[in-house]
């Protein structure tokens, strides 16, 4: 019984609430003039990028965010891309006719699609509302490819891509735990097999973090597989081949110089990193989560230092704080390389990435996303989403030249928030890219880079460095980092021509047999990589090629032959 | 007479417009997809309005029987629906003997607390669920794991979500978990209209409470359970996506893809949405060829249709 009248008692009040709350919504919903009135005009766009870009960094980044509020009086309101969903979600979007106001597009067959359906603005019409983008020499070749590529016949700008400028860095940069590496004795890697009895090694003295988490030679996901298994590629990509920027199943040489061959090929490199992770999984060295597990997991991984291996820097960099660096005994993640490398240098991006962004035709507030466009593109937004805010981690010193404070690099570091709220690198996920590489010069300033990983007063500070980097500097003759160490030696470096970005969109009719494939080639990879033994793993690479010869692989193959020459000849026109 | 006609006629018309909103909903959410079919017929980009794009006539129908390696994964795809839809079939008496047990307890308290835990998982999605999954059966730190790990029955524990094996029973099973509790709610309504005079007879006669089970309770629910029965066998194509559209990977893909499914990741992964409605309409030319057979075996043998 009292039960009961509790229960009562309890409904009524929250039929109340609900009705007070109704009723209010109504009150609101009357007086938006007033309201309008009274605050600066703040217009919220609505988003998706394709990209990577999320709505957590939005929230997190608020030190950029309410720059963007104060200064264009825009509030940024993006759709989460969910990893492997993001393609689903693009095509969903393409195919209800009606794209969201600020659209980036991961690919140039969605932004193509999108730009021939009439869902995009022509951005050559708003001429004067995008000074920076139209005004800004570096961006010619940029434009003037787009125009060309996705205008359409009256050769209309649709698309704007990201990341335009100079570039001499490497992304790929295999990393071990250095200490656990030098406590086995640092064996000699000739080559990438090499790697697994030296993981191994370290797995044995180092099973455990001193948290007390088990530690994995090698971690795998899922999350970035497009048309084949994305860590498949990247290991391959250390061979100097791309199979990433070309068309799908085609693995050609960075530099463009030499055969173009299927990654289906037993002498592919893809086949040699299937290899390399199917003996590393008979060795117990791969997690066996990596099959369910997503990026953040891994990262959640990276973070407590319980994986021995990374292909790239950025990746382990989160375990690489100074109170774990710059010890005596020093823990942390620095390159060692396999003797025989060849990692591609990132070149100069002339017309920027295969990411781009657009304005939707559908967008109401055409005005305010003209206006965000453009700052997006002015210098002064790409060095905020490099480098953050004057006073928050750098300063200018008498002379004009910008560096990192001391508590800057404290901020930096050890991956403290800014004082307005958020990390720096926040701002930058936002979108998950940024007009400009960071090696651009930015010419508002004196000359300097873009990012201040390039600055003067940066790479100084690497050369007299924590403890963890000297003991590596100690080994490497001195050098700041593994890539001017490679540099400086002429080793284990290739050029990477530009023609990847410049490969057209596969026609119409091939675009089933590449996605019925591209299943094929996915679902087989990963059971190959965790085969019980090598007759199973002989068996599904036969039945994989099998099945992929059956949807029709050569006719793709000899396109991508076909488009991978046509494309080195364009790389030379727009140069 | 007349009189009589008008008001029956008022009737009508005042029970015409009850009914409407659910004749309208269903229109809008039953019938008008079906505009969609004409998709079917043309190679279809997103983005493009349909009469941009060419038509093709019946090129996606005849894909399947054109190309080996396609037809090939249509089978093995009809072969993991049959199985996983004859599965839910076999269970299909378990949420009435459940409702019965359920009925059976006699702590009134005790019966209120089993039906509202078996009854929530229905309504988690099968996102949550998936992650609940995850955090129970993850080799790095699952609860699972770390038990077995910690009993010694296992070394390096077992990964249950990455496995190829007996991937239709456990997806069974978890199916089974989500809706036990809310698939016996129809039963026990069915139980409480069953007339309290039959049992108290019975126990004059001197019947057990197995017995009564059985000659009584058991009989007057097997209306309600052919009715299901046939609703579910319509159903046979239907199993839904959700499941395991969370739960699959590359290990279990071969035998965790279902219609649904390959439909989905047909059209909105591998872009190719023409394909995939030819399949989707094949699928409900079956499903509903299905629904007369049963209803005709129904015929035959109970001398009863649901229709």
């Amino acid at each position: 019984m009292k039960l009961d009248k509790v229960l009562k008692k309890f409904t009524t009040g929250l039929l109340c609430v609900a009705m007070v709350s109704s009723m209010a919504a109504c009150g609101s919903g009357k007086s938006p003039e007033v309201k309008e009135k009274s605050e600066v005009e703040n217009v919220t766009l609505t988003g998706f990028i394709s990209f990577g870009g999320n709505s957590s960094a939005t929230q997190k980044a608020t030190w950029f965010t309410d720059i963007l509020k104060e200064k264009l009086g825009i509030t940024l309101n993006l759709q989460d891309d969910v990893g492997t969903g993001a393609g689903q979600i693009m095509q969903s979007l393409l195919a209800s006719g009606e794209l969201p106001d600020i659209v980036g597009f991961n690919n140039p067959k969605d932004a193509k699609n999108a730009a021939s359906a009439g869902l995009l603005l022509n951005l050559n019409e708003y001429k004067d509302q995008l000074p920076n983008i139209f005004e800004n020499e570096m961006y010619d070749s940029a434009r003037n490819y787009q125009q060309d590529l996705t205008g359409g016949d009256e050769k209309g700008l649709y698309i704007m891509p990201t990341k335009i400028g100079t570039q001499d860095d490497i992304n790929f940069n295999p990393q071990l735990r250095w200490d656990v590496y030098k406590k086995v004795g640092k064996p000699e890697i000739k080559t990438l097999e090499d790697y697994i009895p030296v993981l191994k090694e370290m797995q044995e003295a180092y099973p455990e973090t001193e948290e007390g988490k088990k530690v994995y030679g090698i971690s795998l996901f899922s999350g970035w597989d497009n048309n084949n298994m994305a860590l498949a590629t990247y290991i391959s990509t250390l061979y100097g081949v791309d199979s990433r920027g070309i068309s799908p199943f085609t693995e050609a040489p960075s530099d463009g110089n030499g055969e173009v061959i299927s990654i289906l090929d037993d002498k592919s490199n893809y086949k040699r990193a299937l290899d390399f992770f199917y003996k590393a999984n008979q060795e117990g060295l791969v997690d066996p989560d990596s099959i369910t597990q997503k990026w953040d997991n891994v990262l959640d991984k990276y973070n407590n230092g319980q994986i021995l291996f990374s292909p790239w820097e950025w990746a382990a960099a989160g375990y690489n704080t100074t109170d774990r660096t710059n010890v005596d005994d020093f823990k942390g993640y620095q390159s060692v390389w396999a003797e025989d490398f060849t990692v591609p240098i990132l070149q100069d991006n002339l017309i920027g990435e295969n990411w781009s962004l657009g304005i939707s035709s559908a967008c109401k507030n055409t005005e305010a996303a003209l206006k965000f466009l453009n700052y997006f593109y002015s210098y002064e937004c790409v060095d905020l989403l490099y480098n953050g805010p004057e006073g928050g981690v750098w300063e200018v010193d008498q002379d004009g030249f910008r560096y990192v404070t001391d508590e800057g690099w404290d901020i930096l570091d050890n991956g403290k928030d800014l004082a307005e709220g958020g990390k720096i690198l926040d701002a930058y996920n936002i979108i998950n890219s940024s007009a400009m590489t960071s090696q651009t010069i930015n010419t508002e300033t004196k000359d300097q880079t873009m990012s201040y990983s390039y600055w003067d007063a940066t790479l100084n500070r690497n050369r007299d460095a924590n403890k963890l980097v000297s003991d590596w500097k100690a080994d490497h003759d001195g050098a700041v980092n593994m890539f001017l160490y490679s540099k400086e030696n002429n080793k284990n470096l290739i050029k990477t021509c530009s023609a990847f970005t410049m490969m057209s969109t596969p026609p119409d009719d091939l675009q089933t047999p590449i996605a019925q494939i591209a299943d094929v080639v996915k679902t087989y990879s990963w059971k190959m990589v965790f085969a019980k033994d090598q007759s199973e793993y002989d068996t599904l690479w036969g039945e994989m090629r099998t099945k992929a010869d059956g949807l029709g692989l050569e006719k793709i193959m000899d396109w991508g032959t076909k488009e991978f020459a046509n494309a080195l000849d364009k790389e030379a026109k727009y140069k | 007479m007349k009189r009589k006609g008008v008001i029956s006629n008022k009737n009508g018309v005042r029970l015409f417009l009850l009914t409407l909103p659910f004749l309208i909903a269903t229109f809008i959410f039953c019938y008008m997809p079906l505009f969609g079919w004409r998709y079917a017929f043309f190679d279809y980009k997103a983005g493009f309005s349909l009469m941009d794009c060419k038509f093709v006539g019946f090129k996606h129908f005849l894909e399947p029987f054109s190309n080996a390696i396609v037809r090939e994964d249509l089978i093995r795809v009809l072969k993991n629906t049959f199985a996983m839809s004859l599965l839910g079939i076999l269970a299909s008496p378990l949420p009435m003997l459940f409702a019965i047990f359920l009925s059976e307890i006699r702590l009134h308290k005790c019966r209120k607390i089993v039906q509202t835990v078996t009854t929530i998982p229905n309504f988690i999605s099968w996102v949550l669920v998936f992650s609940l999954a995850y955090s129970l059966f993850a080799v790095d730190g699952g609860l699972v794991n770390n038990i077995l790990k910690a009993l010694g029955l296992s070394e390096h524990g077992i990964n249950f979500l990455a496995s190829q094996d007996h991937v239709w029973v456990t997806m069974w099973l978890v199916g089974i978990w989500k809706s036990l509790g809310w698939s016996a709610i129809m039963y026990i309504s069915a139980l409480s209209s069953v007339d309290v005079g039959m049992y108290e007879a019975a126990e004059i006669d001197g019947a057990g409470r197995f017995q009564k089970i059985w000659y009584l309770t058991i009989p007057s629910l097997l209306p309600t359970f052919f009715v299901l029965l046939l609703l579910s066998i319509a159903n046979f194509l239907n199993n839904g996506m959700d499941q395991y559209f969370v739960f699959q990977n590359a290990m279990n893909k071969e035998h965790i893809e279902v219609l649904d499914l390959y439909v989905y990741n047909n059209g909105l992964v591998g872009n190719n949405i023409s394909y995939s409605t030819a399949v989707g309409m094949l699928k409900s030319l079956i499903s509903v060829t299905l629904l007369f057979m049963a209803n005709g075996a129904s015929k035959l043998i109970r001398h009863e249709s649901v229709f």
